[in-house]
């Protein structure tokens, strides 16, 4: 059978290059990890600044996400599904925040949302500022991590037999109640996972906080401030946590992709 | 009644042009053509999914050129089903009923299930079981698309479609991804299915033994244009253009070299290949590019010498023998199927001159290959009955076929 396959030379050459990387991202991991006592990495995370910066961070990358989530899905269902000119062109903006350094989409937003910005000089008159809050932190996060929420989405509309919606259309539901009752239904497993990765990334997200917002700090900006501070040992411990947390995060994300994958391929061959 | 008129479809780089096509209230339609031409285009159309460029739909009395699909009340079976993978088979039925009730609706030509009775009064569940029970699927309402057979789903479709009591049931290729048993009896129960709602339905295939089976009258898609409708039994024996009469099954395709009216209703064809054929039928012989088209199962054969007391009288007389297109010739091959076999006559030009041999398709059912002692090699004689011997057309542009099917003199 085909299954009991030899390996061929190729095979061990690549298995040989691809696990070079995965050391490579893996060493540096559990180096941090096994780096600090338990008692040291209890000290480091029991800190009440950790734990309230923690708590700051999971909340902005959220509302960032919700934002995203409402502003970002229709853009890409309308990516998925109609053609219009300069639909590259949008796909495009939509992307830049993925291949520009993050501390220039910093800069670019403190032009608009700074206290003299286009947007923040006017609302800065009646007293609510983006800056050096909450606030900022969010647009921060948001800017520099809807690439992925939108792209996710817009993928997996694509993936949803546009019939389906027409037959839907036919059976009297209208637009609206087609793509609630079918559409949705069927895409939002990617839709979800688009939202943790987007929600993962903004946790992660420094370049763009340190601009808009030194403080209040994010778990990043204060893994930053002690490194510089007090050196890697100080570092380490929160590092650590948040390794942790991003391994539970990313296994969660295949825990909500993999099924999916699964039923299409199952669909596939069922379909004839 | 449905009507098409001046239907212009752009889809990609491809163009639709319907001039006219319209159904009678409760008629079966068959659309039939070739893969690519077009018909998948015009059901989306008349669904209300594809604007058209131009031209104008109508559904009875109500133009519905402008109106969004769900206000149409078309039902669209897709050939790979389109069920929503995400619901249950009862649910899948029962999506077009949710809030459906003050939704206007046009009597006559609904198709109100005969089992289902008055599904106005009874509630969803009632009539998403009996439109079940109809098609036969009522064990697997709980189920989910994902395990059903081909059958089951295609059924669970026209159930889904059927609840919702379309003015038009459009079927893009219903059968064509089922196997030979079960498209047979998805066949029947689209026969019954019709009879017992009344439905009006516009069915595309590109099987012509389904267009025979099913259809009231067949229209016939090339190209994105319509170029004949009739019933689908004048049609597949008097087709208008060379590429209908390929579409539909015929193969022994000749060009005619010239022609000699006898009577209003006969005429001597001299072929191109050298044979003359006596052709009736009302059809003109066009003044460019003639064919004949010959139905393969429409020729006789017979060998040779097999019966003398049958062969002498007509080879005495060779008047009589010409009157009845007889040619002689020798079996290339036979290649024997299902039901009948397919053989590969060569016959020999008249006047012994042996250029270019023209070649028949005879098809004969099986058994009397063997009753005939048919075999490669065989002498025979083929016998063309003066009404099989159809003239059509190269190819036609022209805009209404139905009136060129009709009266072909005009």
């Amino acid at each position: 059978m085909n299954r009991i396959r030899v390996l061929s030379r190729m095979d061990w050459v690549f298995i040989f290059v691809g696990l070079l990387l995965l050391l490579f991202i893996l060493i540096p991991l559990l180096a941090t990890l096994f780096a600090s006592s338990p008692g040291e990495f209890a000290e480091g995370v029991g800190d009440r600044g950790v734990l309230n910066a923690l708590w700051m961070t999971f909340l902005a990358a959220f509302v960032a996400t919700v934002i995203a989530l409402l502003l970002g899905v229709p853009l890409a269902y309308l990516l998925a599904r109609r053609d219009f000119l300069g639909k590259n062109l949008v796909q495009g903006i939509i992307d830049l925040p993925l291949i520009i350094p993050h501390t220039a989409a910093g800069v670019a937003l403190l032009m608009v949302f700074g206290r003299r910005g286009l947007l923040g000089e006017p609302f800065a008159s009646v007293g609510v500022y983006f800056t050096q809050n909450f606030a900022g932190i969010v647009i921060a996060m948001l800017f520099v991590s809807l690439p992925l929420l939108v792209d996710t989405a817009r993928e997996t509309f694509a993936l949803v037999d546009r019939r389906l919606e027409g037959v839907a259309r036919t059976l009297g539901a209208s637009p609206w109640s087609a793509f609630r009752r079918v559409t949705l239904p069927l895409a939002w497993r990617g839709i979800v996972a688009g939202a943790v990765m987007m929600w993962a990334r903004g946790i992660s997200e420094f370049g763009a906080v340190v601009i808009l917002a030194y403080n209040p700090k994010t778990i990043s900006l204060l893994i930053y401030e002690r490194f510089v501070g007090f050196g890697t040992d100080a570092a380490a411990p929160v590092t650590a946590l948040l390794l942790v947390l991003a391994l539970i995060i990313l296994v969660l994300v295949r825990a909500v992709l993999v099924p999916r994958r699964r039923r299409e391929r199952v669909d596939r061959g069922g379909g004839r | 009644m449905i009507r098409l008129e001046g239907l212009r479809v752009q889809a990609g780089g491809f163009s639709l042009k319907i001039e006219r096509l319209s159904l009678a209230a409760g008629e079966y339609v068959m659309l039939l053509g070739p893969t690519a031409s077009g018909k998948t285009v015009l059901l989306e159309t008349v669904a209300g999914l594809r604007r058209p460029q131009s031209g104008r739909i109508w559904f009875g009395e109500r133009e519905v050129t402008g109106e969004a699909p769900e206000k149409r009340g078309a039902g669209l079976v897709y050939q790979d089903y389109a069920l929503f993978p995400h619901l249950t088979v009862a649910e899948n039925i029962g999506f077009g009923l949710r809030g459906r009730r003050g939704r206007r609706r046009t009597g006559g030509t609904g198709a109100t299930g005969g089992t289902a009775g008055d599904g106005d009064g009874g509630d969803r569940g009632d009539r998403v079981r009996a439109l079940a029970g109809m098609l036969g699927i009522d064990g697997l309402l709980s189920r989910y698309p994902e395990g059903l057979s081909g059958g089951e789903q295609q059924r669970v479709a026209l159930a889904r479609a059927l609840a919702v009591e379309p003015e038009v049931l459009l079927l893009d290729e219903p059968l064509s991804a089922l196997d030979g048993p079960t498209r047979l009896e998805l066949q029947g129960e689209l026969r019954r299915v019709h009879q017992e709602t009344g439905a009006t339905i516009l069915h595309v295939t590109h099987d012509l033994d389904e267009a025979l089976a099913l259809g009231d009258r067949m229209a016939v898609l090339i190209d994105g244009e319509l170029r004949q409708v009739g019933e689908p039994q004048v049609v597949s024996r008097r087709p208008v253009d060379v590429e209908v009469a390929r579409l539909v099954g015929l193969t022994n395709i000749f060009v005619v070299a010239g022609a000699r009216d006898e009577t209003a209703d006969r005429r001597r064809l001299t072929l191109e290949n050298g044979l003359e054929l006596v052709a009736e039928g009302k059809e003109r012989v066009p003044a460019l590019e003639a064919f004949v088209a010959i139905r393969a199962e429409e020729i006789e054969i017979e060998p040779a010498s097999g019966r003398p007391g049958e062969a002498s009288p007509e080879s005495a007389g060779s008047g009589s023998a010409e009157r009845d297109n007889a040619l002689d010739g020798v079996v290339r091959s036979v290649k024997v199927q299902s039901v009948h076999a397919s053989l590969d006559v060569e016959v020999t030009a008249p006047g012994g001159v042996d250029l270019q041999a023209p070649r028949f398709t005879v098809h004969v059912i099986r058994p009397q290959v063997e009753r005939l002692g048919l075999a490669a090699g065989s002498a025979v004689r083929l016998r063309i009955p003066p009404v099989a011997v159809h003239v059509c057309s190269a190819a036609t542009d022209a805009p209404d076929c139905s009136r060129m099917q009709v009266d072909g003199r005009s």
